[in-house]
Formats: structure tokens, C-alpha cells, sequence
């Protein structure tokens, strides 16, 4: 056992009925270094994380904390351990305020009552200490997410903890906010805190960790040093041997204008004067930094929240679309950036999930025609090689990318004419999203259009045929994919 | 999470897999637990008295929980959307002292007064309905209110007093009587009514709303369901079914008082939830409900047969129904 290690897993395997979540694995993580973990979805990330911070007990294996073993029974037992996991989902008090919430569970008191006075001074030299300026009377409620990040750090904090465990951390950030992330957890490893950063974001995994791990359905692949590998070489690790989609060529036609958009207003989402066309069989990717409003004009035109001025012509006839219903109704589709507050519904199995917009069209006089359901549910599952142990299966029980794919299946159901798709391929792993991409791809080879939104400007450029960038609630402009680059399309979306 | 124990469905059927034996898929409903519960408490109350077991008491179980019961199945259906609905009581009043007015004062035929009834139930839950879905405010609050506005009409019409109601033969061989060697006809309508309920809540594309928006509103309206309508509705049912109840009381008991019902809510409620329906929307069954009705009505009878005495009674009915939730609720808890 070597000084310089803080933590060591020893043969750690984990099993969920009769499922692998981890085999064997093992591998160290050196005291004061930015340890990367990346793997896809399943991978058992998430389930060693767990076991780490006492949600999960370990079936077999050891582990070894500052180098004697130790069994975290619970997430209580892994903090006082000095173990802290800052969550994708930030479990904070809304009601409450920054101060509070940062020593929740471990008051300052002056005799009986609590000393706000004095946790409010801590905290402020606490958010100094990462180089962040605060009002620790702030509502936790009133906070970006990237704040409410920076809170549960500055809780591991002040639990002094020596490591922390940070779990998709920039999935919900700003490029900018990103980067003020990247400096804290500099600071943090410069005072020798160790530091566990988990992101299916290879690029961000290269730029802030030192060393890197990954996992491959469970089983440990290899531990290396961040210099010495390459983003392809860690994919060729995560996945094995899946190929990469080389990039498509375009059925658009672009004489023929389905959607056009006029002049569109809606001052509650920011939507300022917005018009564009989509052609027939194109993909319109939509770029733009958080905050563009680019699922607001999903939404917007979708009808869950109805434009206060403009023209919306659907294949030259203008539609009023004044809810989602009236949405489908016209041809649209719209496949949520939030899968799982917006998409699914957890508690249903996947024909149910998978045929709730066209549940009405599968009924004879309201009573539901099983064997059509059947059919259709078990299509969507072939097509789009859902992985799944029937249609009677628990959508909450999939995998991510397997979720996604559901949700997507609901909306090819639906037979729309357009199909918008917010963040199609966010937290889904390496392959589900070449699986989505190939989807999209025969989609317009059917005579879908599609307009696509997201966050990952490679990715973007790559599927589409044209995209608009968005900035403060405007299109600022567009190119078609071939004259666009990832420089060009941020130049626009971050102008002022 | 990857495995070998998972499939991709490739060709081949791919509904419920058909290796899973029959009694692990039993085992595995949510409503086993509830039933365990009343099979427990038979065998007890079975080997505890000598008149439990016997046929006269069985039918007589029937009768009693047949009242509520109708009630429980359309709760079950506002509970698993995640409303609730505290007016049932003052409903079931309302409606039963209309008709017996109808009927007495100004000699309405008593098929018409109980159809206008059922109507005037549907209203009153539309009321409901509309007022706490439109209006955006909690259905706990508004049927709060609307219980007690609801009781006041039935105390204003009726001046606070009783009426003995004389029904025709006809009617009451419908609604009241024992028919078929002694069956409770209101047992009946309990039957049915659950049948009905079973039928529209796990058969049609209604009851797939009901789930669907119970489990997740806001992406149910993105799927373009329209969830005011399936919540509306979902109150209107409650509140004609309420008024049902109502006038089968009416005319098993050949009176009402303007006061009868008080309380009734949380014993439906009680069922509903022990039978395994999630406060939190999205879960539940009519299988469920309809056992859950059964214990809480076996539990009391049971008690009745043993001589406890009747302050006793809601005391052990409250701890039967705290430890069977508890159980239930322990026995699906996600395995960690």
C-alpha cells in the first residue's frame, strides 16, 4: 500500500438480481490528484460511486481508505470518513438559504439557538477559500445551477472532506460556468483535496483530471495518465469496437419549405422577433450557448407555452398551435431535453411509454386493442434495438440511451411531419448516441424533417445540414453544416 | 445496466415473458401483500368466534363494506391521478336527502328523483373538478370547503331533520333488498361497480390517461393528453358514484338523515390506500382497492363478532391499517 494512495478498491463486485452492475474491479486513486471516471451508461460508474459513498454495500472486495480497509455503511458513516458525493441532482433546500444549507445538519450554536451570524461569516470565507463571492442569505431556490454546484462543494467543504466525488457536474453548465468549475477544482487540488470527476464529456475529462479510469460493463479496462492518451483511445476503451458514423449525406429539398416561421415574439421565454424556414427531409440543428433560448423556442412552438406574436405556416397553411395537443395535431413532435421529468412515465413498462400520444388510435370505441399496442410497441423495440426484457418492462429500469430510445419511439409513433429534438443525445453513452444518430438519419430518408437542438457543437455540425445560432432569445444567424465550424458558430452564439 | 441477463427483443414474441411460473407472478403483484393481510385476518377471526365463518356473515360482510366500497373504486381512480376528494361524504348526503325530498314532498317518481340525484352527484363533482383544476388550487382545499358547503345544503334543505322513506317494491328490490336466498342487492352493486371500474381503469385508453397523468403530469401534456379533462372527469365519476352510494343507503336503511356519511372519506381513503394505491400518483389497482376494502370490513365485523367494545374499534382498525401500508410499502421498496 503505497503513501501516495487515498483511496484503493480491491476486487469490488456488485449484483442487482441477476444483473453484473460491477465485476472485480480494481484500482487506486492518488491523494491530491483530479482522478477522471468515464465509461458508458451501465458502465457501473454510478453503482461504484454509490458504494463509495455508502448507498450501496459492496458483495464482495475491499476497500482501502488511507490505506486501511474500511466498509462505509452508510452515506452518514462515508462523510464523517471524509468522503463527500456532490450529486448530478443537488439535493439542497430550496427554502432555505445559502448559509443554511451549507451547515444543515451541523449548526453553529450559541447556547440553544443557532449563530446564523456566524455560519453566514464561515460561509462567505468558505466560498472565498474557492475563490467565489457570495450572499449566504441567498435562497438556494433563487440559485443558477452552477451556483447550487459551488454550494455542495463548499458543504463537502466544511465537512472537510478529503475527497470529493463529483458526478456529471458541467452536464447542466455554461461553457463559462464550466471553466469557473475547472478553476475551483484546481484550487481544491492545489490545497490537496482529492477530487473524483465523473463526465461522459471526454474533452472536459482531458482538460481538468490528471489520471483517468474506465470502465467497460462493470469491469475495470485500464487506469493511465491523462498525457499520455487521446480522447479516440479512450473511447476505444469505453465502447470496444463500435464505429464511429462518418458524416451523412443530405436528402434535404430545399425547394420545399415545411415549416416557416414569421416574426415570432414571446417575452415570458426571452423569444425576441424569431424567423426561419425548414425544408422538407433537412436536419435544422439549432446552436447556441445555455440560455439562448433554444428549448424555449421548442417550447414555444410546440405550444406549451404559445407565442404572443407571429406566424407559424405548417406546409404553407398557417396553424395556431396553442397546446402540445394542437401541436401533434399538425404534424409536430417534440422529444424533451428532460427525459425524465418531462418524458417518461417511470412507473409505466415500455409498450405504455412507447404509444402514450397515439393511445387514443389504438383503442376500438376506448377500449384498448392489445394486439395492435403490441405490434406497435414491439416495432418501436426492433427498429430502434431497444435493449429490453420485454414490453412489460419498467421504462425506470432501462439504461439511459435504452430510455431515450423509448421516448424517441413514442414520437415516431406519432408519424409527425416535423420532429423536434432537444438534446437528443445528452447523458445517453458512446453507442446509444450513434444508434440516435442513425435514427435521425433514416428518418429524413422517410420524409421527416427534423430540427435538432444541442449543446455539443461537434455533434451538431456534424448531423445537421444547416444551423441557426441563437443568442438572447434571437437567431443570430445560420450556415449550411459544410461552411460551419465549431469556431465560427461560438463566435456568433457568444456575441453581446 | 448491461448483462447477460438481458435481451435485445430480436423477432420471437416480446410480451411478458412466459417462463415466469405462475405463482412467483403472483407472489410478485402489488396487491399480494394486501391479500395476505385478509387470508391472516380470516384465519384469526375464523378460529376466534364461531359466527365469522358462516355464510349469513359473510353476506352480511358484503353488505356492510358494499356502501363504501362502490365509493373506494372511483377514489381509487382520483387517487392514482393524484387528486383527492373529501367531499364523497357530503355528497352521498346531498344527493340521498334531495331524493328522498323529491320523492316525499312533491312525489316524484322515484327512478326520475334518483336519476336527477345522480346528475346533481355529477355536478357537484364537476364542481369539484372544475374549481380546483381550472383554478389551480389544491383539491385537498377545495374539497375541504366544498365538504362543508355540501353538508350545508343537505342540512338547509332538509331543515336538519330525518326523513323515513317509503320506497316502491320495485325500486327497493333494486337498490335495498336481499335477493337470490338473502344476497344484499347493494352487495351487488358493489360488485359491479368494481367490475365497471376494473374495466375502464386497466382496459381503455381513459384509464391509461388516469396512470399517465398520475405519474407524470406535465410530460402527459407534452404527449398531448389533456390533463384538466382526465382530472375533471375523474371528479365528476367520484361525485355521481358518491350520489349512487347515497341512494342505495337510502334505500337499504328506508331513511336518511342529513347528517349520514359524516366520516366516510377517510374510511374510503383508508381502503384505497391499503390496497395498495400510491398517494403519489401513478399506482394502483382495482384488484387492490376492492381487497382493501374487504380487510378494512373484515377487521371491523370481525371485531363486532368478538365483543370488543366500540371504542376500541377505530383504534385497532387505524394500527391494522398503519402496519399493513407499512408492510406493503417495505415489501416494495427498492432492494438496495
Amino acid at each position: 500500500m503505497s503513501e501516495t494512495e487515498i483511496l484503493r478498491y480491491q476486487g469490488i463486485s456488485k449484483r442487482f438480481g441477476g444483473v453484473n452492475a460491477l465485476v472485480d474491479v480494481s484500482f487506486a486513486v492518488n491523494r491530491g490528484e483530479i482522478h477522471g471516471l468515464v465509461g458508458e451508461n451501465g458502465a457501473g460508474k454510478s453503482t461504484l460511486i454509490k458504494i463509495t459513498g455508502g448507498i450501496y454495500r459492496k458483495d464482495a472486495g475491499q476497500i482501502f481508505w488511507n490505506g486501511s480497509p474500511i466498509d462505509v455503511t452508510s452515506p452518514i458513516h462515508a462523510q464523517d470518513l471524509g468522503i463527500s458525493i456532490v450529486h448530478q441532482e443537488i439535493p439542497l433546500c430550496n427554502n432555505l438559504t445559502i448559509a443554511q444549507n451549507v451547515f444543515m445538519g451541523n449548526l453553529i450554536t450559541k447556547g440553544v439557538t443557532p449563530d446564523w451570524p456566524a455560519m453566514e461569516e464561515k460561509t462567505v470565507e468558505l466560498f472565498r477559500q474557492i475563490g467565489q463571492k457570495v450572499n449566504p442569505r441567498q435562497r438556494v431556490g433563487e440559485l443558477s445551477v452552477a451556483m447550487r454546484q459551488l454550494t455542495a462543494i463548499v458543504q463537502a467543504l466544511r465537512s472537510k472532506s478529503q475527497l470529493i466525488i463529483m458526478d456529471e457536474p458541467t452536464a447542466a453548465l455554461t461553457p463559462g460556468e464550466v471553466e469557473t468549475l475547472f478553476e475551483v477544482l484546481r484550487k481544491l487540488k492545489a490545497e490537496g483535496t482529492t477530487i473524483m470527476f465523473v463526465s461522459h464529456i471526454l474533452s472536459e475529462i482531458m482538460t481538468i483530471t490528471d489520471r483517468i479510469t474506465v470502465l467497460r460493463n462493470g469491469r475495470h479496462v485500464a487506469t493511465v495518465n491523462t498525457e499520455d492518451t487521446s480522447i479516440p483511445e479512450i473511447i476505444g476503451m469505453m465502447v470496444g469496437d463500435i464505429p464511429l458514423p462518418g458524416h451523412k449525406e443530405t436528402v434535404a429539398k430545399r425547394d420545399d419549405v415545411v415549416l416557416e416561421v414569421k416574426n415570432l415574439n414571446k417575452a415570458s421565454l426571452g423569444l425576441k422577433d424569431i424567423s426561419f424556414r425548414l425544408y422538407r427531409q433537412e436536419i435544422l440543428g439549432v446552436a447556441g450557448i445555455q440560455g439562448a433560448g433554444r428549448t424555449e423556442l421548442a417550447t414555444c412552438l410546440f405550444g406549451v407555452h404559445p407565442p404572443d406574436s407571429g406566424t407559424i405556416e405548417i406546409e404553407g397553411k398557417p396553424v395556431a398551435i396553442t397546446n402540445p395537443r394542437a401541436a401533434i395535431e399538425v404534424g409536430l413532435g417534440y422529444l424533451t431535453e428532460d427525459r425524465r421529468n418531462l418524458g417518461m412515465f417511470s412507473d409505466m413498462n415500455i409498450w405504455q411509454n412507447a404509444t402514450a400520444v397515439i393511445i387514443d388510435q389504438l383503442t376500438n370505441s376506448g377500449v384498448l386493442d392489445q394486439d395492435e399496442i403490441e405490434q406497435v410497441a414491439f416495432r418501436s423495440v426492433k427498429d430502434l434495438r431497444i435493449r429490453t426484457s420485454g414490453l412489460e418492462q419498467k421504462i425506470r429500469y432501462l439504461s439511459g440511451g435504452n430510455q431515450q430510445k423509448v421516448m424517441l419511439a413514442r414520437w415516431l409513433n406519432a408519424k409527425p411531419k416535423i420532429l423536434i429534438l432537444d438534446e437528443p443525445t445528452r447523458g445517453v453513452d458512446v453507442g446509444a448516441k450513434a444508434e440516435i444518430r442513425r435514427v435521425i438519419q433514416e428518418l429524413v430518408r422517410q420524409g421527416i424533417s427534423v430540427i435538432v437542438i444541442s449543446s455539443d457543437l461537434e455533434e451538431l455540425l456534424n448531423i445537421s445540414d444547416r444551423v441557426l445560432v441563437m443568442a438572447n432569445g434571437r437567431i443570430r444567424g445560420e450556415y449550411l453544416a459544410h461552411e460551419a465550424t465549431t469556431d465560427k458558430v461560438m463566435a456568433l452564439a457568444t456575441l453581446k | 445496466m448491461k448483462s447477460t441477463s438481458e435481451k435485445t427483443v430480436a423477432g420471437g414474441p416480446a410480451a411478458q415473458p412466459a417462463e415466469i411460473p405462475l405463482y412467483r407472478r403472483i407472489l410478485q403483484r402489488q396487491e399480494f401483500g394486501v391479500f395476505l393481510a385478509l387470508i391472516l385476518i380470516s384465519i384469526f377471526f375464523s378460529v376466534s368466534t364461531t359466527t365469522f365463518l358462516t355464510m349469513p356473515n359473510m353476506l352480511n360482510v358484503m353488505r356492510q363494506i358494499s356502501i363504501n366500497g362502490i365509493i373506494v373504486m372511483a377514489m381509487t381512480f382520483v387517487i392514482i391521478i393524484k387528486d383527492i376528494d373529501l367531499s364523497i361524504g357530503s355528497t352521498f348526503a346531498l344527493v340521498s336527502m334531495l331524493v328522498a325530498i323529491m320523492f316525499n314532498t312533491y312525489g316524484v317518481n322515484i327512478w326520475l328523483a334518483s336519476l336527477i340525484g345522480l346528475i346533481l352527484g355529477g355536478i357537484l363533482g364537476l364542481i369539484n373538478g372544475v374549481v380546483a383544476v381550472k383554478g389551480q388550487l389544491p383539491p385537498f382545499i377545495v374539497t375541504l370547503g366544498s365538504m362543508m358547503i355540501y353538508r350545508g345544503l343537505a342540512l338547509v334543505i332538509s331543515g336538519g331533520v330525518p326523513a323515513a322513506v317509503r320506497l316502491p317494491e320495485t325500486f327497493f328490490m333494486f337498490t335495498g333488498a336481499r335477493v337470490f336466498g338473502r344476497i344484499p342487492v347493494p352487495s351487488l352493486w358493489f360488485l359491479g361497480v368494481t367490475l365497471i371500474a376494473g374495466f375502464i381503469l386497466h382496459r381503455t385508453s381513459y384509464g391509461f390517461k388516469v396512470y399517465a397523468v398520475g405519474g407524470n403530469a406535465e410530460a402527459a401534456r407534452l404527449a398531448g393528453i389533456d390533463v384538466d379533462r382526465v382530472r375533471i372527469t375523474n371528479f365528476v365519476i367520484l361525485g355521481v358514484v358518491s350520489g349512487l352510494a347515497g341512494i342505495i343507503s337510502m334505500s337499504y336503511l328506508s331513511s336518511v338523515t342529513p347528517t349520514v356519511g359524516q366520516g366516510i372519506e377517510m374510511q374510503v381513503i383508508a381502503a384505497t390506500v391499503l390496497g395498495g394505491t400510491s398517494m403519489l400518483g401513478g399506482v394502483g389497482t382495482i384488484l387492490g382497492s376492492f381487497l382493501g376494502t374487504l380487510v378494512l370490513g373484515v377487521v371491523r365485523n370481525g371485531l363486532v363478532l368478538m365483543g370488543t367494545s366500540a371504542y376500541l374499534i377505530d383504534l385497532i382498525t387505524g394500527i391494522v391499517l398503519i402496519l399493513a401500508v407499512f408492510v406493503s410499502s417495505y415489501a416494495h421498496r427498492e432492494k438496495r
